[in-house]
This record gives C-alpha cells, sequence and structure tokens, in this order.
C-alpha cells in the first residue's frame, strides 16, 4: 500500500513538473520570438500596422498572431528551403510557431516578470548610421484613398561634384505603411527629370521604366518592409557621377484614407574606387501566352555557363499570376542545386535575396529556371475577371518572367567568355520572342522590324532591307524601320538613300533623336554643314547627354574651321 | 434572459444616446432618434470596425459610400468597435482622418458582437426593422485571405443585400465569410 502511494506520488510530481515544462508564458516563450520576428517592422514609426512591443500588445493580437503565422503569411518571407540559406531570413522554426499555438490555446498567460528580455535596441533613424549624403523627394507625393496599387517614380536630385562610390544605399519612406516594396534605381540618361511631374504630381507613372533608368550594373538595390540594408564588401561597390540622379520605383498601396510620401534615401561611400565588379546574368523568356482559366502554364530557361562563377544573390521577377518560382543549377556531375524556391509567389513581398555563402557553381553547370502561373479565376491576385489571356509585357496588367542573378568572377579575365555566351543567349531569347510575335501576326511592324535588325546583325543585308520595308508597309506611321534602314544605307555609304529614310524616320517620330544624329552624319558626309548642325542640335535638344552628338558637333566645328581657316 | 429584439433596442438606445453626445453630426442631427427606433427604419447596419486593422481601414471609402448612398433611403448605419482598448477620442480622431461622418457605437464587452455574431473587423451585418438577422459577412470579396487582395472587388455583398432591402426583396446571400483582424477579447 505504502508502495504504491509513493509511486502516486511520483507520478503525481513527474506530471506537475512536465506541466510546468508545457506551460507557456509570454515573458519567458513568446516575447523572445517576437522581438526578435516581429518587433523591428510593428514598432510606432516602421511598416507594421501595429505594435507588438508588449504582454498587452501581443495578447491583444494573439489569435491572429497564430493564424498568420500558421499559414506562414508572417513573418514575410518568400523562399523555401533551409533555414539561414539567405541574410535576413526571418521564418520561424515549427517549434516557435507550435509554441506560440500553445501559448494562445493556453490562455496567453504573462508569466514571471524576471524572464522578459529586455526589447532590443534599435537605431533611432539610419540602420546603417549617419549616411553621407541624403537625398530625397523634393515635393512630396498624395496617395488617393482608395483605388488599384500605384507604381509611382519619383526623381531624388543627387548633388555631387566628383564622382563617388557608393557601397551601401539605405532606403526610408517617411510612411512606411503605404510603400511595399522599391527598387532604387539610376537615372543614367536624364530622362527623369523630363518625365517628373508630366500629369500634374510629383514623379512619374508605371512600370517600365526607359532604359537610361536602371539599377547601378552587377548590383541590386531593392526595400521590403522589414528588410535590412547591408554594405558591399571591400572592393566592391558602384560609381555615382555628377549629374545622375536617383529614381525611386516604388509600389503604393491605398489605405482607406489620402496619404502622402515623402521619402528619403541614405548613401554610403567608400573612399577608393571598386576594383572589383560583379555581374547580373537573368533567365527569362519573353514568349509569354498564358490562356485564360490556366493554373499549369509554365515559362522555363536555361543558361549553360562557360566560365565558373559564385552567385552572390537572386532576385525573381513575375507579375499577378506567378505562382511558383524555381530556380536551379543542374551541375556538370548532374546533381541538381536548388538554388530559389517560392512555393507562393507574392508580388508585394518582391525584393533579392542575398546568400549567406556564395554559391559556387563550375563552368558546365546550366542555371534553370521554371516558373508556374496561374490565370484561373482561384487566383485572387488575378487582375481579371474573368480572366483573359495574358501575354509578355512590363505593366501589372502583363507578365514576366525573369531571374536574375548577381554573380562574382573568379578571373576577371572570364568576363570575356561569359560576355559573349550571354549575349548569344539574350540574342536567341529575343529572336525567339520575335519569331513568336511574327505568328500570332505577320504584319506586327514593330516585331517585322526587329527581324530586320536581327538579320542585318546576322549580315543578311538584303533580307534585313525587305524586311524593312515590309514593316514600313505594315504600318507607314512607324519610324523605327525606316530609321534602321536609314542607318544601314548610311554604314553602305549610300547616303542620298540614308538621308531619305532618315528624314522620313524624323518625319514619323520627331522626338527619335538618334535618327536626328545619324541625319547630321549623313549631312556631313553630302558635305552640307549648315543641315548638319541643325540636325545636331536637334538630337543634342532631344538627348542632351548623347557622347555620338557631341563628337558630331565638334566634327561640324572642325570642318567649318578647315573649310575657312 | 433577454429576448434578442429587446436587447438590441436597448443597444441601439445607448448607440443613440452616445451618439448624440459625442457626435452631434450626421444623420443622428438630421433625424429624430425615436423615428429610428419606431419602424421610419428600413433595416439596420452594424459595421465592425477597429481604428488599427488595414484591411478595415482600407473599407472606409467603401463604407462612407454605402452610408451615403442607403442612409437616405432609409437604412441606418453604425460602425460598431468592439476592441476594448479604444477610446472613445481615438475613434473620433480616426474617424476624422478617414472622413467617416457615421454614428459610432463602443462595444467595449461585446454585446453588439455577440448579437450579431461578429468576430472580426470588419463584418457587416444588417438586421431589418423587426429585427431580424438579414445579412452578416464580408463587405465584398476583394479580400481572400490576409495578405490575398484582388485588385477590385468582383462581388459586393453588403451593397446587394441592401439593394435587397430597399427593394424589398430577400437578400439574395445572407451568410459569407469575412476576412480581417479578430475582434480582441472583452474587457
Amino acid at each position: 500500500m505504502k508502495r504504491i502511494a509513493f509511486g502516486i506520488g511520483l507520478f503525481l510530481l513527474f506530471a506537475q513538473l512536465a506541466s510546468a515544462a508545457d506551460s507557456v508564458s509570454f515573458n519567458k516563450d513568446i516575447a523572445p520570438i517576437i522581438f526578435d520576428h516581429c518587433s523591428t517592422c510593428h514598432r510606432p514609426g516602421e511598416a507594421g500596422p501595429f505594435p507588438l512591443l508588449t504582454f498587452e500588445n501581443v495578447k491583444k493580437r494573439a489569435r491572429q498572431i497564430v493564424e498568420v503565422t500558421g499559414r506562414g503569411y508572417m513573418p514575410p518571407w518568400l523562399p523555401e528551403g533551409p533555414k539561414g540559406e539567405f541574410i535576413g531570413d526571418r521564418r520561424l522554426t515549427s517549434g516557435e510557431i507550435d509554441l506560440l499555438k500553445r501559448w494562445f490555446d493556453q490562455g496567453t498567460s504573462e508569466g514571471d516578470a524576471k524572464d522578459l528580455p529586455p526589447l532590443p535596441k534599435w537605431p533611432a533613424d539610419w540602420l546603417l548610421g549617419e549616411p553621407d549624403l541624403i537625398v530625397r523627394m523634393p515635393k512630396s507625393y498624395t496617395l488617393p484613398a482608395e483605388g488599384r496599387d500605384v507604381y509611382r517614380n519619383f526623381v531624388l536630385p543627387v548633388t555631387i561634384d566628383k564622382p563617388c562610390y557608393v557601397r551601401a544605399v539605405e532606403f526610408r519612406p517617411d510612411n512606411p505603411r503605404i510603400v511595399h516594396h522599391a527598387f532604387i534605381k539610376v537615372d543614367y540618361s536624364g530622362q527623369g527629370s523630363i518625365l517628373d511631374g508630366s500629369d500634374g504630381q510629383t514623379g512619374f507613372e508605371g512600370m517600365n521604366l526607359p532604359d537610361g533608368i536602371r539599377m547601378p550594373s552587377g548590383y541590386f538595390l531593392s526595400y521590403q518592409p522589414g528588410k535590412t540594408p547591408s554594405s558591399e564588401p571591400p572592393g566592391y561597390g558602384w560609381t555615382l557621377r555628377p549629374g545622375q540622379n536617383l529614381v525611386l520605383q516604388a509600389h503604393l498601396r491605398p489605405s482607406g484614407k489620402q496619404e502622402t510620401l515623402q521619402a528619403q534615401v541614405g548613401l554610403y561611400f567608400t573612399q577608393a574606387p571598386p576594383t572589383n565588379a560583379t555581374l547580373i546574368l537573368s533567365l527569362g523568356s519573353l514568349n509569354i501566352d498564358i490562356p485564360p482559366g490556366s493554373n499549369q502554364y509554365t515559362v522555363e530557361d536555361s543558361f549553360t555557363l562557360p566560365v565558373d562563377v559564385d552567385l552572390l544573390s537572386v532576385l525573381p521577377h513575375t507579375h499577378y499570376l506567378g505562382k511558383r518560382l524555381e530556380g536551379f543549377a543542374i551541375l556538370p556531375d548532374g546533381t541538381k542545386r536548388q538554388l530559389l524556391s517560392i512555393p507562393n509567389w507574392d508580388f508585394n513581398w518582391q525584393g533579392d535575396y542575398r546568400y549567406s555563402r556564395s554559391v559556387h557553381l563550375a563552368a558546365g553547370s546550366q542555371l534553370r529556371m521554371s516558373f508556374l502561373y496561374d490565370n484561373s479565376d482561384d487566383n485572387p491576385r488575378n487582375p481579371n475577371h474573368p480572366p483573359k489571356e495574358i501575354l509578355y509585357g512590363p505593366q501589372s496588367k502583363d507578365e514576366m518572367a525573369e531571374l536574375w542573378f548577381q554573380v562574382r568572377l573568379g578571373n576577371t579575365n572570364d568576363e570575356a567568355v561569359l560576355a559573349k555566351a550571354y549575349n548569344n543567349k539574350n540574342r536567341g531569347m529575343f529572336a525567339n520572342y520575335v519569331d513568336f510575335q511574327l505568328q500570332r501576326d505577320p504584319h506586327n511592324a514593330r516585331a517585322r522590324s526587329e527581324l530586320g535588325f536581327l538579320e542585318w546583325t546576322d549580315g543578311q543585308l538584303d533580307k534585313a532591307i525587305d524586311s524593312f520595308r515590309e514593316a514600313c508597309t505594315d504600318d507607314p506611321a512607324f519610324d523605327q524601320p525606316h530609321y534602321y534602314l536609314g542607318v544601314l544605307y548610311r554604314t553602305k555609304n549610300r547616303l542620298v538613300a540614308a538621308r531619305a529614310e532618315l528624314e522620313a524616320a524624323v518625319r514619323l517620330n520627331p522626338k527619335n533623336a538618334k535618327a536626328y544624329g545619324n541625319l547630321s552624319y549623313v549631312f556631313i558626309g553630302l558635305g552640307s554643314l549648315d543641315r548638319a548642325e541643325r540636325s545636331i542640335r536637334q538630337a543634342l535638344k532631344l538627348d542632351p547627354k548623347d557622347p555620338l552628338s557631341g563628337e558630331a558637333l565638334e566634327e561640324i566645328r572642325r570642318l567649318r574651321k578647315s573649310q575657312n581657316p | 434572459m433577454m429576448r434578442p429584439r429587446t436587447t438590441i433596442i436597448a443597444i441601439l438606445c445607448c448607440g443613440l444616446i452616445w451618439g448624440c453626445v459625442t457626435r452631434p453630426r450626421g444623420i443622428l442631427a438630421e433625424r429624430p432618434a425615436d423615428s429610428l427606433l419606431r419602424g421610419a427604419v428600413l433595416a439596420r447596419v452594424f459595421i465592425f470596425v477597429s481604428d488599427d486593422c488595414p484591411i478595415s481601414n482600407k473599407y472606409a471609402p467603401e463604407i462612407r459610400r454605402l452610408h451615403e448612398r442607403y442612409a437616405p433611403q432609409g437604412v441606418a448605419f453604425w460602425m460598431v468597435h468592439s476592441d476594448p482598448s479604444e477610446t472613445r477620442a481615438e475613434v473620433a480622431d480616426h474617424d476624422a482622418q478617414y472622413h467617416l461622418d457615421l454614428p459610432v457605437y463602443m462595444d467595449p464587452d461585446h454585446a453588439v458582437a455577440r448579437l450579431a455574431g461578429a468576430e472580426l473587423v470588419p463584418t457587416a451585418t444588417v438586421f431589418s426593422a423587426d429585427g431580424q438577422l438579414l445579412y452578416r459577412g464580408r463587405i465584398d470579396d476583394r479580400f481572400a485571405q490576409i495578405g490575398s487582395e484582388r485588385p477590385e472587388p468582383t462581388v459586393r455583398d453588403l451593397q446587394n443585400a441592401l439593394e435587397a432591402v430597399v427593394n424589398h426583396r430577400p437578400v439574395p446571400v445572407r451568410f459569407t465569410r469575412a476576412v480581417g483582424c479578430y475582434i480582441p477579447s472583452a474587457r
């Protein structure tokens, strides 16, 4: 009897110990998870819509927290795969998710005050410290209370008097709750200032920027709420020159009330010019034609590396129909190496992912992508209801398929080999797209004109001339085939024919700066310096930064001097 | 045990008194309070909202539009705040920012939320003049779940229900699933 009683006592003791170990408290178990993974954004002035800093804050949201962590929506992190593969991986472990659920199920107890860890110390302002240069939107932008999401580009004027080498960029929106993601680009062309304010509001609309406004060569500059900016290692960075402004491309989401945005960007410089280069390799396809209702449409692409590379980071891009995005490499021995896997793409949380440790791929490895799209009505983000056929295009109603890799070469001599193979790949991709468009519509003048360009650069001049002529017939108002013909004739020294085509091009499109530039050289060749100067002044008016136009003007001056010494 | 109809009338009285005292604007200023209670009203709409749920806030313009459209047709609107940590001053400030000029009912003990069966914000409920529940659920289908949003709604459920009410037709769909933020526990 005594022994039984002892046995029962022991059992009760163990049961009590086990339940003490099982009971979850805020101070001991939950606060460390929340402070580490949530509070960075969920605090006043940051992107999270409510604070998660105290027991009261978290208790109030407990049911919500259990739900959104349970299905992986929060903390926001798109890639699956081993934890820590990428820098800034915010995901919770399954143990942490389970702990949150148990805490809620057990009634959200606060626990012992002495268990509560201190709140992390966040920098009051810039996460990377005081920037070397702060640039900001000169005027604030007003976002309407409702309507579709807005893609708006803002010019941030930069005043520097010598080239600066940028090692880091930090984006600080003054109203982070409306900025869902953003890219920071450099205006190499000066076009941003021309487009700025053209619709009456500060900035300009659209996802599709002119070629001259892009991320600095070899670098990704993206922002998402909660992403910590990082600094390039010594020897790396990009150059910002006097006269180049930044362009902030922001995805803004109406909140229910009118909002304003006046964002700042902090630039961090390094004294020494960069000695090492990084390159961007992009996989992708333009041949996108997603049938309405399909949830099985896949876009694939590949590129076999001719040299060894190290992958530093990866940036996927599709719009609202992207569903499952995969990037991987087939190594020379045939094994598959996962590089990025996003099981449930969310356009709103896009950005680049930087590998914690760079991924070495030997020459002969094949980079591959496979993107799955959902153009059915089951995809709530589908911009069309009912669904429509969707083609390639840069606007949010179109689709894209791109997977970009930032790479470093072990040997700088490899760059030419890589560039040649990569340019061939891109040329093939472009040629496929031209074929695809002409199959859909043989009278597509733009595609026909591009086909002519491909034939020309392939040395098939007669075929090229035929294609350009056909494009001119297909769309008599289109300047591009006339421009190409003009340049082609100019290179063959058929100056009279070149003049006729280039004059047609500028008549059809008075903003075609390059046509004016070429026309100027044609007039120089024809000995008509006055006409040449008029043309080149027009070209410079349209595109003040074109170096060739500057050279042409010099040439005209030199010729005038030699004619009238 | 109070009968539901009695309860709702009691709640309405409370809401009206508070509304009259602190918000001398909008529908309550224009109409004598007892006319709302004595059948001049075609239906009563309670929309459960909160100050800090982004989904609830995003609906402010739609709530305003529906109010402007159906209040003149005899539908009474209340925005019900069931988060016990919200204060009247905060709510008034919030509504001014979002240009919401509707009567407000503070529901910290969840009396209205329980009666209407609302668990999260925003939830719309429509009651007939005699206290029958005609509709409960989402305002429209813009949100499939938190973080998954259509560019535009394809079904405007609350508007459909109110359109049916003002045309004296049965409400087409009585229940839908609301998407948003859970209402925190009662005080």
